[in-house]
């Protein structure tokens, strides 16, 4: 699954945004092994090597099939502070279908709170899918995936 | 509401069909998914204040079924969307002037849908409407052409007036080029770029507008209800003996919305029976006559189209612009030869199928994704072998049937 949609408040210099491209492709090449999801969302779960506690949920914490909705991702740090600003890089798909997100969800606003507002996704049948956020933070960078199923 | 209807798809579950094994209650929900009730009206069209005009709409109509408007004088919106074969055309590939190269869509529901074309290369109605009248093999006319013929009719300009207000100052229909236009045939080219960009400014406004009116018409060509409806309808009363449906329609809906056994759902779902997004089922065309790559050059035009969402002749601000804001613009490899994913509505009679209506029945289309071509020979596509038995096939094949008003 290929990166393609890296998202920030604030634009990235090219070249940070290569650089965490390239970081971000090594860590989703590396980490296999996703958690199950099987609760409805938000979903709270650390990222990878644990630099941060990342909570995913579409807004209203309700997914509508085939529906652009708004997201929300709150990230804090392994202290509970809240995390910003921060560069995010949100991608997905369905790993048994073979295909990516159908559309390039962005980051479009910072709501406080280490609460970040995701604009432009959506899930556009039912089945398991994968959203993954990368996060980096003064240097820092972490992934976390989720993984969950959406059925009738 | 919901409540009362699991209640009484509940019941229904747990009653004895003399025939048919009873739906259980997941089943019932995914067959609840494709209510037309769930559809609702047309989506709002922020590109197009003129959407939801009557006047619009009126205008619109006559300028679908006006012949006036081709290069020969032969030919309308309406000769290849034709009213009585649910606006398609019955052919393999539309033919105006000359043969296209892609089977001809159905309008009705358009309005429904956020991408047009097979390769979703206009992001609106009004823009769609826009390219036939100069596709060189469509209608084979040109922007001052239908201009030329709108501002020189009575009654038509007398229309246009009333819903967008007085034409240009400084564009006079007697000094237009007669034929001109960027998508025109070289002739007609050459004569668009020797207007200035202020006269071309002016042409595309009036032109815009003939599409918006043309779209508000198009926006009347709402589903009508089918027998399968009616038979979710009877359900939903409690009517589990329900004969709407034949056994076999039944079965062929049971494997439809049974991912273990069929792909179907993946693509065909809601109440449209499309999830309006592109997919590659391999049947692109990557060499011989017939070159089609589908989605990936379509991604590029709408992203460049002039009358797109984001353009200067767009109603809509730029926030109304989800579909475009959040394109996925990354031309990866899955795209060469992904096409829109059609309705089901009325899929019965609307043959032939595929972008190039190389099937010309339910039947060869069912066996294609039965037994879907090797991958290493028609390129990378997001279907596997089904393995389904001839009476499941029919069965399929009956219930698609059913999805016809």
């Amino acid at each position: 699954m290929m990166p393609s949609a890296l998202t920030n408040v604030a634009q990235p210099k090219p070249r940070l945004l290569a650089a965490v491209l390239i970081f971000v492709l090594m860590l989703a090449a590396c980490y296999t092994s996703a958690q199950a999801e099987p609760t409805p969302p938000p979903w709270t779960a650390d990222t990878k090597n644990g630099l941060f506690t990342v909570t995913l949920g579409p807004e209203a914490n309700v997914i509508r099939i085939n529906a652009l909705q708004k997201w929300i991702v709150t990230i804090k740090d392994k202290n509970g502070r809240d995390v910003n600003p921060a560069q995010i890089l949100l991608d997905g798909g369905m790993r048994a279908h073979g295909h990516g997100l159908p559309t390039q969800p962005q980051v479009t606003d910072y709501l406080g709170e280490g609460r970040y507002l995701i604009e432009g996704l959506r899930l556009n049948m039912v089945g398991a899918w994968t959203l993954m956020v990368g996060v980096d933070f003064n240097g820092q960078r972490d992934l976390v995936l989720f993984e969950f199923e959406i059925d009738y | 509401m919901k409540a009362l209807v699991m209640v009484v798809f509940a019941c229904i579950s747990g009653s004895v069909l003399a025939d048919f094994p009873a739906w259980s209650d997941r089943e019932l929900r995914i067959l609840q998914s494709f209510n037309l009730d769930n559809l609702g009206s047309a989506p709002e069209q922020p590109s197009n204040k003129y959407a939801d005009n009557k006047d619009a709409a009126e205008l619109g109509k006559q300028l679908f079924f006006d012949k006036r408007l081709s290069a020969n004088g032969e030919l309308s919106c309406a000769s290849c969307h034709v009213p009585a074969l649910h606006y398609t055309d019955g052919k393999a590939r539309g033919v105006g002037v000359n043969t296209t190269g892609r089977n001809t869509m159905t309008i009705v529901g358009s309005a429904h849908q956020r991408w047009f074309y097979w390769d979703g290369r206009r992001d609106s109605l009004w823009s769609q409407a826009l390219i036939p009248f100069e596709a060189p093999n469509e209608m084979g006319s040109s922007r001052t052409q239908v201009l030329k013929q709108v501002m020189q009719d009575d009654k038509l300009s007398s229309q246009y007036q009333r819903v967008f207000g007085a034409f240009p100052e400084q564009l006079d229909a007697e000094e237009l080029p007669e034929h001109a236009g960027p998508f025109a045939d070289k002739a007609g080219q050459e004569s668009w770029y020797r207007l200035s960009q202020r006269e071309q400014r002016r042409v595309n406004t009036v032109y815009a507008n003939l599409g918006k009116a043309i779209a508000a018409f198009e926006r009347t060509l709402e589903y009508s209800p089918t027998r399968f409806d009616r038979y979710l309808e009877e359900l939903t009363q409690g009517r589990s003996d329900s004969t709407t449906l034949s056994d076999s329609e039944k079965a062929g809906a049971r494997l439809f919305i049974n991912a273990e056994k069929t792909q179907c759902l993946q693509c065909h779902n809601g109440p449209t029976f499309s999830n309006g997004d592109f997919h590659n089922i391999g049947s692109g065309n990557f060499s011989g006559e017939h070159l089609d790559f589908g989605r990936v050059f379509g991604l590029q035009a709408v992203v460049m189209d002039e009358f797109n969402c984001l353009g200067p002749f767009s109603d809509a601000k730029k926030d109304q612009c989800s579909e475009l804001r959040f394109l996925k613009q990354d031309a990866h490899v899955p795209l060469e030869g992904s096409f829109k994913t059609p309705s089901l509505r009325n899929v019965g009679a609307t043959a032939p199928y595929f972008h190039d209506g190389s099937k010309a029945t339910l039947g060869e289309v069912l066996s294609y994704y039965n037994q879907p071509p090797d991958i290493t020979s028609s390129g990378a596509h997001e279907l596997r072998t089904l393995n389904l038995s001839d009476e499941e096939l029919a069965q399929l094949e009956s219930f698609l049937g059913s999805l016809s008003d």
